[in-house]
């Protein structure tokens, strides 16, 4: 008897639910579909002479805040030297645990090395954990300026919230605007909104944008984890180091050395090809996962949504892992000569 | 048919195969991936997590082609 007690109020919970759907949507109350652009927009009126300031930028920004935050709180009586550091709680119980997981993971994979390698692969992975996860943050990537719309961007026609202030974008009426010849500035004559007034058609431009959703930010990331794969590698050999591109010790031994320094252009090759996927690995995860939610939440704004949140934050922290994991693997690689490289496979 | 029309049709159909097709190679791939970190994980339940950890890179490794595809599709229709 319970049990049918249970069902029933499920049920009626779900038919509420579904009322409440079906009514807003009848009303043209349901959530808006958001101006999706794979480039980065730069915030209007937020610029240093030339320099314009772009909404991953502001993302970045408040993601090393935050970081440099949560350090500092953390680590707040080991820094004091107060005997109730031996005992931790809060976000200093959290810290250590991470670290422990870390350094437990650099340990396995490394061995000795483990001690140089740990701070860099630590420091990438907390950035793009926090970087990934401010994405899930209510306001992230919704609230923001009326632009014009222009280029590939669908336009809309604005709607008021509050009058004055609060305005948001009116999916059932789209407004195209007018095509831009080519070599024309976006600023030109009935394009840009007059002083004080609203765009006739208009995208939204957010303030705030998911960090590693941008090419750029994935890109830096990259290129900064390869090239200090080179340098620990020339740091723990020497120039040696180098003969693993340009083989030319195994070119004078001759016959099969030969082909040794083919291997070593191919290596080459491997090394530009892995910032490429570091990039689109990272920036593919997170952008689709931003889309993805986007598109959720704009058709069904209550509880389906909930899923794909999960998915997230699941898919945020592997990639953080999966990004931190790789630059361990590449420097560990990059710092074991070629000699001890052939002994562990013995 | 316009060209403008024609241009739009054709970026969506590109969307649409780029992830589609995109995306057999990696599903198979992971597959086959989980069918040996499974067995092997069945043989040898002490090296688990061992296992685990690497299966979860490799797993990244293969979801990764499956993420250029869907790069590809997302240029097609945003960007291009």
């Amino acid at each position: 008897m319970n049990s049918l007690k249970k069902l029933i109020k499920w049920a009626i919970y779900i038919a509420v639910i579904v009322l409440l759907c079906n009514l807003m949507g009848a009303l043209g109350k349901l959530g808006n579909f958001p101006t999706i652009t794979l480039p980065s927009e730069p915030v209007p009126g937020l610029a240093i002479g030339d320099f314009k300031i772009t909404n991953t930028l502001i993302a970045t920004l408040i993601a090393d805040a935050l970081l440099i935050l949560f350090a500092v709180v953390a680590t707040r009586k080991v820094r004091k030297g107060s005997p109730d550091a031996d005992v931790p709680r809060g976000s200093q119980n959290l810290f250590e645990i991470l670290m422990d997981l870390l350094y437990g993971l650099s340990a396995n994979v490394a061995g000795k090395q483990a001690k140089r390698i740990f701070p860099i692969m630590a420091t990438i992975f907390l950035f793009v954990l926090f970087a990934n996860w401010m994405e899930l943050i209510p306001g992230m990537e919704s609230i923001g300026v009326l632009e014009p719309a222009h280029g590939e961007i669908k336009g809309y026609a604005p709607r008021e919230l509050i009058p004055g202030v609060l305005y948001t974008i009116d999916n059932g009426q789209s407004v195209p605007h007018k095509a831009q010849p080519e070599g024309e500035a976006p600023t030109g004559e009935g394009e840009h909104a007059a002083e004080g007034e609203v765009c006739q058609s208009c995208a939204i431009t957010a303030f705030v944008r998911t960090a590693t959703s941008d090419i750029n930010t994935t890109l830096a990331l990259a290129l900064v984890t390869m090239v200090l794969v080179q340098y620990f590698g020339a740091r723990a050999l020497g120039l040696r180091y180098f003969s693993k591109f340009i083989n030319i010790p195994a070119l004078r031994k001759g016959g099969m050395g030969y082909m040794l320094f083919i291997v070593g252009f191919l290596e080459l090759i491997s090394e530009i090809s892995r910032i490429l996927s570091f990039t689109f690995r990272l920036l593919g995860n997170i952008f689709a996962g931003g889309v993805l939610l986007f598109v959720m939440t704009s058709l069904i704004p209550f509880i389906v949504p909930v899923p794909f949140y999960i998915l997230e934050v699941f898919v945020g922290f592997i990639q953080a892992l999966v990004f931190s994991m790789l630059a361990l693997v590449f420097i560990n690689m990059a710092m074991t000569s070629h000699d001890e490289h052939a002994a562990e496979h013995h | 048919m316009t060209n403008e029309g024609l241009i739009d049709a054709l970026k969506l159909l590109g969307a649409g195969l780029a992830i589609g097709l995109g995306a057999i190679g990696p599903g198979i791939g992971i597959g086959i991936l989980m069918q040996g970190a499974l067995q092997a994980m069945g043989r040898n339940p002490d090296a688990s997590s061992n296992i685990q950890t690497n299966m979860i890179l490799g797993v990244a490794f293969a979801e990764a082609i499956a993420i250029y595809a869907l790069v590809v599709a997302l240029i097609l229709m945003f960007v291009i």
